[in-house]
């Protein structure tokens, strides 16, 4: 052993670091980028969810109306007045993510302490929005009933009943379409960003561009091989999830695993294209945070986007793993259909961002040439 | 093959192609005779490669034009009928000889097993074809790289330094099977920093900091020069060139 000989080497690494200047930037900007965005969503509430009230309580002084008082006065929810009959439709189009309905004799019962009272539906799909709504409402009514002489220390039996989902739900049947969608992206983006550079590494990108393939044949063809290893890759983990895991697939897995292709070619075209931009397959390997932690984080999958403040939700929007994975989302827990809206909208909408990634990866191979 | 041999399969009219200030293609004029081996001599760095790679339709000329086969370059048209031996090996190292040759073949249309060993023959390589490239030693990866720029028999060949590594017995059965194509009518462009590998070629275009020196046979630049090698010959016109700037 030698004092000298090691620090050599170790001078070494240090130089060729200092080199590469990206590296660098890498290793000391992402952690702090990273770190800051967990912190910060960690605490994130979801704000500004909507909420029908249905009160039909008819009492002069109505309890129904305080409790109801209380909970603007809060403001975490946005309340929105319906009819009982408008409620249903509602949740499952999204535009409300629960409702609190009062009966009409909601005061009476409250004063004689007869049977069940408010009822809470929820929609479901999103278990932190859920939990959110039912502790506020739980308050505003504790708040209420101790604010109201003689009624201190009363209890109100809200019972919450669940559109999608519900108490039978664990939370991997909450986190299991996530990971469905962000574990296919991973190894996509890595494999085929890591085979292009190798392609150009050993020359054979431009042996391919001088023969008589087109650039679009180049880029089909990578789709069309990633594309099965990709479709057996997400049929073993959704087979995996569902079966031997044990998570709830309300829909069909089929329309799942044709959302998670569709989102692979994006992955497959994001690869080529990125590859552009590292010239050895470590440069390759350091867009993983860039494309698949900021996804990770911003995409919906563990935090819902309802909750993002629209400094960081715009940048949601413009990622594709959002749509997948609102898309999956909606087959796994709401067991919405390849013609439901939520599902056909997003899907094309990913189809969009696979074609637009297509046509700019031909681009890049065309720069290539300069 | 008279009227063959009368036509010109390359020509350039002042080609040049710029990287920022560098002119790594500096105005240059060539023509190349169909069935002739025109060998691009110079140093490391002197256009050679980048020159080739304007030929073939990869990069596009800042000013200038390149006709190919009688096309403006770039163009799709002509690639079935050239062949491309980068510098790099430029195959697959985790394939075997085969599946590279089946590759590449499969891209211009040759399907033929015969075919595939014919031109592992031509490189010696008959007894490898199952072997992962990686296990090759260099030259092998060479030899490989030359039988895939070959397979679909193209009219026009472009070999980018293809002997460096080769060992010097191979080196000449290299060159035997180059003129045999060119008796074919294959036209072959060839560069080469090596200066008695010239000897070999019918016309050179001796390259320096893009340009094009001079032009001739081996015997003629000689002549001409009044030296008695070629290097010395590529010498004296480089210092001609100095004096003169």
């Amino acid at each position: 052993m030698s004092w000298h000989r090691i620090s050599a080497l170790a001078k070494r690494i240090i130089t060729q670091f200092r080199r590469d200047r990206r590296t660098v930037a890498l290793i000391l900007v992402v952690p702090i980028v990273i770190l800051s965005l967990v912190g910060y969503l960690i605490d994130l509430k979801p704000s500004d969810t909507a909420v029908g009230i249905v009160n039909e309580d008819v009492a002069a002084t109505s309890v129904a109306g305080l409790i109801v008082d209380t909970l603007e006065d809060v403001g975490d929810l946005k309340l929105i007045d319906l009819s009982r009959e408008e409620v249903e439709g509602q949740l499952r189009d999204g535009r409300i993510k629960a409702a609190l309905m009062f009966p009409s004799d909601f005061t009476q019962n409250l004063v004689t302490a007869n049977g069940p009272t408010a009822t809470l539906l929820l929609e479901g799909s999103d278990a932190q929005v859920a939990g959110h709504v039912r502790g506020t409402i739980t308050t505003a009514i504790q708040q209420t009933l101790a604010s109201i002489p003689g009624m201190e220390g009363r209890l109100i039996d809200v019972q919450p009943s669940f559109i999608y989902g519900g108490p039978d739900y664990s939370t991997l049947d909450y986190l299991g379409p996530a990971f469905v969608v962000l574990i296919p992206w991973f190894f996509v983006f890595l494999l085929t960003s890591i085979s292009f550079v190798r392609e150009r590494v050993q020359g054979t990108v431009e042996r391919l561009l001088a023969s008589p393939l087109s650039r679009i044949d180049i880029v089909l063809g990578y789709m069309l091989g990633f594309g099965i290893f990709s479709l057996i890759q997400s049929l073993e983990m959704l087979l995996f999830t569902v079966y031997v895991l044990n998570v709830n697939c309300e829909g069909s897995i089929f329309v799942a695993i044709l959302i998670v292709v569709i989102m692979i070619m994006t992955a497959v075209n994001l690869g080529i294209l990125l590859s552009t931009f590292a010239r050895n397959e470590f440069q390759a390997v350091q867009f993983v945070p860039l494309v698949v932690f900021s996804q990770g984080l911003l995409g919906g999958l563990f935090w819902s986007l309802d909750s993002l403040p629209w400094s960081l939700r715009w940048l949601s929007y413009l990622m594709p793993v959002t749509y997948a994975n609102l898309a999956v989302k909606d087959v796994m827990i709401k067991g919405a259909g390849i013609l439901d809206w939520s599902v056909g909208s997003n899907l094309l909408i990913l189809t969009a961002f696979a074609a637009a990634f297509i046509v700019l990866s031909s681009l890049t191979l065309k720069r290539e040439v300069a | 093959m008279m009227d063959i041999a009368a036509t010109t399969v390359v020509e350039t009219r002042r080609l040049s192609r710029h990287f920022g200030r560098i002119r790594a293609v500096d105005e240059v004029n060539l023509q190349v005779r169909a069935g002739e081996t025109y060998g691009l001599l110079g140093p490391n760095g002197c256009g050679k490669t980048t020159l080739i790679r304007l030929l073939v339709g990869l990069l596009r000329p800042t000013t200038g034009e390149a006709i190919v086969l009688a096309k403006t370059v770039p163009n799709k048209d002509i690639l079935s009928q050239v062949g491309y031996m980068t510098q790099a090996e430029a195959i697959y190292q985790d394939l075997t000889v085969l599946e590279n040759l089946r590759f590449f073949g499969s891209i211009y249309g040759v399907d033929s097993t015969s075919r595939f060993h014919e031109v592992l023959g031509l490189v010696e390589l008959a007894e490898r074809a199952n072997s992962v490239v990686a296990t090759l030693s260099g030259g092998m990866r060479r030899r490989v790289s030359l039988a895939c720029a070959m397979l679909h028999n193209p009219m026009l060949l472009f070999l980018d330094e293809p002997t460096v590594g080769v060992d010097p017995e191979l080196r000449v059965s290299f060159w035997d099977h180059f003129r045999r194509l060119n008796e074919q009518g294959v036209t072959i462009v060839v560069s080469s920093h090596v200066m008695d590998e010239a000897e070999h070629c019918h016309r050179l275009g001796l390259m320096r900091n893009g340009r094009i020196l001079a032009e001739g046979s081996a015997s003629e630049l000689r002549q001409r020069t009044g030296t008695s090698t070629l290097e010395e010959a590529y010498l004296a016109l480089a210092r001609g060139i100095n004096e003169l700037a």
